[in-house]
């Protein structure tokens, strides 16, 4: 079974480790970015199966990033999980307009955030 | 050290370099520079703190940062005027906040009610410019779902005739229901494939609740020659069984498509529940002339038609036929059989994996982005001391070496300056590796002048000279002490080890 490679994209070092911990004690790979444009460049030099990614960043926050993903053509069907303590239906919404196609609120429990990365990726 | 330590460390470390991001931009914004960039770094670090704060279940820290994050969102966005006081109150919040994070950080407990007067006036201040106008700033999510009222329409009963239509259901209240038995109508929107849902994923999540049979309601499909490759065609048919099944549990599945699919989720009656799984489908699908249901047919059948449907169409880009929602007929054939894997879109991923990337240069790319490690102090102080100790060790042996062992052992002696060049390179290299940033040091001191200027009554100014030394790297463990925010030390430690032509600094009294 090939590992899941899995892009998290958080200006938090705390929220990065947490991710990191957990997806790879899964079974996944994990590589991290701190923001969205450092997040693009990593997607320009590798295949991911998964995106996390923070709402609030600096350089280039994640609805910014979620429409640069979803306008490169080949990262059309590639699942962005909108990681947010965000509650609010607006936020919510705007990053699913811009693309996004699931959320985890946080703090996530590994579990949850296990079983929904299994819900959008094939 | 546990995991839960480690992740605490550095949650303890990152709060400590958001606070004094906090300072940093407060000192700023006090002295008027109130820009969007500015607004948005404070937000983040609060909402930064929170985060964290959160995932370690510290519950009053968490309480007391949402409110003044809501507050601070509420600045940005211009609802409320970052005003002086406002300002001030901010200002006030950090150093909650800061409390907050040193309270759980040793483990002290902090008064019940410290922090709620400001919490207070965060609330005041929300409401008094967004009661009317806005409720939703903190509405948890659970509180739209109330929302969407499912309805049942079921045009194909309809038009059958049969005894019992569909859309009677709902006005039948006699007729008792079976606990478990489900029917849900899915007719997914264009946007739903945009954003990288399948409905595949979400039959695989249904077939993990219970018994599931699906039927696809291929009738809008028009011929070839009209046929969109983004377009819609497709909706299903969907039976659910199983005896603890609750509609919560099926709408949790449809939770992240919500608005970007037209779905039913209805509970059958007793009198119609049962012979739906195996039954139905194949007798439904006859009443549908013209179109051949797809579960029916073998699997060499789907494919030839697919072949046929691929070989007519107009030649096209691989990559778009592979998002076309057509193709996912295919993919939903075979995901109906039990157990069979579904790889309908890896592939392509695999194929536009750029081939002459070797595995080498794979994995210099997978680095990008880690540029620096976090290393426990007391591992750096142990360097440094061994380095101490090698750089002695030298020395001594270098004045061992007198006129003539140094005549006699000419290659010895070019080895011993050959070793005193790389300590010397070692120890520097150590050192820069244990310096700290003296940012955090000096951040502070407009604060500190601030608040001696309230206590004092006194207006004054701070100038800080060389503001481009304000990263320099020039300090040690004892330059980390002098942070300590007292005004005497704070004196001392200003005009003692700042020299005067590297940090200048001024304290005037205006009065």
């Amino acid at each position: 079974m090939t590992t899941l490679r899995v892009l998290t994209v958080d200006d938090s070092r705390t929220i990065l480790a947490m991710l990191h911990h957990t997806l790879s004690n899964a079974g996944f790979e994990v590589l991290q970015a701190e923001d969205g444009k450092q997040g693009l460049d990593m997607l320009k030099n590798g295949e991911f199966d998964v995106i996390i990614t923070d709402i609030n960043m600096p350089v280039m926050d994640g609805i910014e990033f979620i429409r640069h993903v979803r306008a490169t053509g080949q990262h059309q069907s590639l699942p962005i999980l909108i990681l947010t303590t965000e509650t609010s239906r607006d936020k919510r919404d705007r990053g699913k307009a811009a693309g996004g196609t699931g959320w985890i609120v946080k703090p996530f429990d590994p579990e949850k955030l296990i079983s929904v990365i299994h819900r959008v990726v094939h | 050290m546990s995991d839960l330590d480690d992740f605490k460390a550095t949650y303890f470390d990152e709060c400590s370099e958001l606070l004094t991001e906090l300072e940093e931009q407060f000192a700023a914004i006090e002295a008027g520079e109130r820009d969007a960039d500015r607004l948005n770094a404070v937000f983040r670090a609060i909402h930064s703190i929170k985060g964290g704060a959160g995932a370690f279940g510290f519950s009053a820290l968490v309480g007391f940062a949402h409110a003044y994050e809501t507050l601070l969102d509420y600045v940005r966005d211009g609802r409320i005027e970052m005003s002086d006081d406002v300002v001030t109150l901010c200002i006030r919040a950090n150093d909650i906040v800061a409390d907050h994070v040193k309270a759980v950080q040793s483990g002290e407990a902090l008064p019940a009610d410290y922090g709620m007067d400001e919490k207070a006036r965060f609330d005041a201040l929300a409401r008094g410019d967004t009661a009317s106008e806005d409720d939703e700033g903190g509405e948890p999510l659970d509180d739209f779902d109330i929302e969407f009222v499912p309805v049942m329409v079921n045009f194909d009963a309809v038009a059958d005739g049969d005894e019992a239509p569909a859309d009677d259901r709902f006005d039948a209240p006699p007729m008792a229901v079976e606990p478990g038995h489900w029917e849900i109508n899915f007719k997914p929107h264009q946007a739903l494939y945009a954003r990288a849902n399948d409905p595949l994923l979400l039959f695989r999540e249904l077939a993990a609740l219970g018994e599931m049979s699906v039927r696809a309601i291929v009738s809008d499909i028009p011929p070839l020659s009209d046929f969109e490759p983004f377009a819609v065609y497709c909706s299903w048919e969907i039976t659910l069984i199983a005896p603890a099944l609750t509609e919560a549990m099926i709408r949790e599945v449809f939770e992240f498509v919500d608005g970007d699919c037209d779905i039913s989720v209805v509970q059958l009656g007793a009198d119609m529940a049962f012979d739906v799984p195996e039954e139905a489908p194949a007798a439904r699908v006859a009443a549908e002339p013209g179109f051949p249901d797809l579960l029916a047919l073998a699997d060499d059948e789907v494919e030839a038609l697919l072949d046929f449907a691929l070989e007519s169409a107009p030649a096209a880009e691989p990559a778009i036929v592979e998002e076309a929602p057509a193709l996912s007929f295919a993919a939903l054939a075979e995901t109906i059989k039990p157990n069979a894997p579904v790889a309908v879109r890896r592939a392509p991923v695999e194929a536009l994996k750029p081939a002459s990337v070797p595995e080498s240069e794979d994995g210099e790319r997978r680095s990008v982005g880690v540029q620096s490690i976090r290393v426990d102090l007391d591992k750096v102080d142990r360097v440094v001391n061994m380095v101490g100790e090698l750089v002695i060790t030298q020395s001594m042996l270098t004045q061992q070496m007198d006129e003539t062992l140094r005549a006699r052992y000419t290659e010895l002696v070019r080895g011993l300056e050959v070793l005193a060049q790389t300590t010397r390179g070692l120890q520097d290299s150590v050192m820069a590796i244990r310096a700290q940033p003296v940012k955090s040091v000096f951040s502070r001191m407009p604060r500190l002048v601030r608040e001696l200027a309230q206590k004092t009554g006194k207006k004054i100014k701070l100038r800080n000279h060389r503001r481009e030394h304000r990263n320099r790297q020039d300090g040690d463990r004892a330059a980390q002490r002098s942070a300590d925010p007292y005004g005497a030390q704070f004196g001392r430690s200003w005009h003692r080890d700042a020299g005067p032509a590297r940090r200048a600094a001024r304290v005037k009294s205006a009065r």
